[in-house]
């Protein structure tokens, strides 16, 4: 198969020509430019525009050919048209990663001008990212090639997860949830037609790149399944996968001759394949990073949860969760019992799940927490704290904070409410807390990692 | 017949049977197979035989013939080619499952194993394997099924080993023989107690 490509300059480069530049405020040449160069991007940022000579307080060229330097990546937003010409300009002026955003190639049936595009960066050796994509964003330097402005579309801040989307479309909405969700990111890529660099490409990347620790996916089909399957397999003995499949319902299936065909549809081998490279299937886009979050936190020894709440009811829910999700729920040691048993007033039950009570502050949720936290026999703590009790103060968001970096054991909440809840809860995210609205998303996210850490954790 | 050349190289037990073109010739094999027997069309097309009423079982001497004749007429009105009359040796009794494989368009050739016979495609109940897979793969591959529990819960114990061994039969056919599917339907599975192994009754493969 094809050599390893090497997309690190492609990732991180220090000079970038962008063409199809355009003055225009409403034209994509013109959002990607400026998300460029106000966008903390460090490097040179040359625009190219046959017609135009400063665009954005930056002088522009009218062809890549022109610019005296060298160039690390272009990002080509011409029309369709133009695209062939203007790709052929970047391989005589030796520009090795290319992002084409322009669409119009197979996608609408015209296979010709995509063959083209391959053969291009086959002659050139380039890398190229596109066509008919949005590119990538690199929070970490500051490269944004995705086209909508910034006040509609938030951008994540940089962290671990990494999110490679077939759909721009997908990709740009997850991204601004992301943002919204407080849940940083490592690399995005929209990679559109997967003409030259594919999916299984930039799992070889996040492979090596070393600020990725989790990886998140949407496709909707693969290039080559068995070289696909293969690198996966490596991967994911590293990095997790998580993933969402798109394209899901059988159609044909039922014309087929064998009962083999008709049991093992389209979908149910693409899902039998992601179970065989160890990848996490997930149903939505929520869940996309709702589980990937989970996987920042250090694995468990085992699958024994300890629930810590004020609220009985959402204790009990979560229980209900943990146990149906295939977890357990720990019995404490005997001198943890002791010791909760002291710190505790007689109206709170010594149980799991700790019912701390109504009336419980934030430093009755110290002492629980730090037992819990001490106690051998409990592998992952869930806390559900209702925020909207009278007692409950947010000096409980730097205590979970505090006890989370220490990172010995996966800790994560649920809580769930209106406004003021939803402030506290972003706080938490922020401070690298996997927060969830649900006990029903939690545990499943939780039962995925201790299914990792289980299968790959001593590896 | 390619059906009869894949069992014999790759060592698949088939019950026994042989192909009958008249109903004097269908009393013979039967004859010499021993009764009760089994009768099904025989077609090289693609045709679910159950659904169109082309399967009869227990067909004990006297109805041999008369069975035949039916046979031809059921398969006439369906529209089918008419190639003749299996008759088979009744299958001992065991758990009914289905070992197929087909080339898959993005992965290649897949391997499916599930509760089989005339209810495999309403149970859905199904493993799939990317090829190629090894005893762990098979096995696990047999644990995952809903139908595993049918074989613990009946008192006796299943020769799974053997189940596992036609698993991997189906799997070096993938990985070798250029065909687009094989149903192995069903396969049927024995006690320990009642001798053990496993027997295939029917063999589909598309070409």
């Amino acid at each position: 198969m094809l050599m390893m490509r090497d997309l690190k300059k492609m990732f991180e480069p220090e000079s970038i020509a962008v063409i199809g530049a355009s003055r225009e405020p409403n034209k994509i040449g013109h959002v990607i430019l400026k998300n460029l160069v106000e966008g903390g991007f460090s490097g040179q940022v040359y625009p190219v525009n046959p017609s135009a000579e400063i665009i954005l307080y930056q002088h522009a060229f009218a062809s890549v050919k022109d610019i005296p330097s060298q160039v690390d990546l272009a990002i080509i937003t011409t029309p369709q048209k133009a695209v062939l010409k203007v790709l052929e300009e970047c391989g005589e002026k030796g520009i090795k990663n290319i992002v084409i955003i322009t669409s119009g190639f197979a996608e609408v049936g015209n296979v010709e001008d995509e063959n083209k595009v391959r053969e291009i960066a086959k002659r050139y050796g380039m890398a190229i990212i596109g066509v008919n994509c949005m590119g990538f964003i690199n929070p970490y330097s500051r490269v944004d090639s995705v086209f909508n402005p910034v006040y509609k579309l938030g951008r994540p801040k940089a962290g671990e997860i990494a999110f490679i989307s077939q759909s721009g479309a997908i990709g740009a909405a997850v991204m601004d949830l992301a943002a919204k969700m407080g849940v940083g990111i490592s690399l995005f890529v929209s990679y559109g037609n997967a003409t030259v660099v594919d999916e299984t490409d930039l799992l070889e990347h996040l492979y090596q790149d070393k600020r990725t620790k989790v990886i998140a996916m949407y496709i909707e089909g693969v290039k080559d399944g068995r070289r696909f399957l293969e690198v996966a397999k490596k991967v994911t003995k590293k990095k997790p996968i998580i993933l969402i499949k798109a394209g899901k319902t059988e159609a044909g299936v039922k014309a087929a001759a064998s009962h083999t065909a008709a049991l093992a549809g389209d979908y149910s081998v693409y899902s039998a394949a992601f179970r065989q490279a160890g990848i996490i299937e997930v149903e939505s886009l929520t869940d996309l990073f709702d589980f990937s979050k989970i996987f920042l936190q250090p694995f468990p020894k085992g699958k024994r949860v300890g629930i810590i709440t004020n609220g009985g009811g959402i204790g009990v829910l979560t229980a209900d969760q943990v146990l149906l999700n295939g977890l357990e729920i720990a019995e404490y040691k005997l001198e943890t019992k002791i010791k909760l048993r002291e710190a505790m007033p007689m109206h709170v039950n010594i149980t799991n799940p700790l019912d701390l009570a109504g009336d419980a502050d934030a430093s009755r949720f110290r002492q629980a927490l730090e037992a819990l936290y001490a106690d051998e026999n409990v592998d992952i703590i869930i806390l559900t704290p209702l925020m909207q009790t009278v007692h409950l103060d947010p000096s409980i968001i730097d205590l979970i904070v505090s006890y989370s970096q220490k990172m010995e054991k996966p800790i994560s909440v649920i809580t769930i409410g209106g406004s003021y809840t939803e402030q506290n809860r972003a706080l938490l995210e922020n401070g690298g807390v996997p927060t969830y609205t649900s006990p029903y998303v939690a545990t499943k996210a939780i039962s995925k990692l201790a299914w990792y850490a289980g299968r790959y954790g001593k590896e | 017949m390619r059906q009869f050349d894949l069992s014999s190289k790759y060592e698949i037990p088939v019950v026994e049977y042989a192909i009958a073109k008249s109903a004097d010739e269908a009393q013979r094999i039967a004859d010499s197979i021993g009764y009760p027997v089994a009768m099904k069309i025989a077609s090289s097309q693609p045709i679910h035989k159950t659904e169109i009423g082309g399967v009869r079982l227990n067909i004990p001497h006297d109805a041999v013939q008369q069975t035949f004749n039916d046979l031809l007429r059921t398969s006439i009105s369906a529209g089918i080619e008419f190639e003749g009359v299996i008759i088979q040796q009744m299958a001992k009794p065991g758990i009914e499952m289905i070992v197929g494989m087909k080339h898959d368009q993005t992965f290649g050739p897949i391997i499916v194993v599930g509760a089989g016979g005339i209810y495999a495609e309403i149970l859905k109940d199904v493993a799939i394997r990317v090829c190629p897979i090894d005893r762990e793969d098979a096995k696990e591959m047999v644990m995952e099924l809903k139908s595993y529990q049918i074989f613990k819960a009946r008192g006796k114990e299943y020769d799974l080993d053997a189940l596992i061994n036609t698993i991997l039969k189906v799997n070096s056919i993938a990985l070798t023989e250029k065909i687009k599917e094989l149903d192995l339907n069903p396969v049927i599975v024995h006690s320990k107690e009642s001798g053990g192994g496993c027997e295939v009754v029917d063999i589909r493969v598309i070409e």
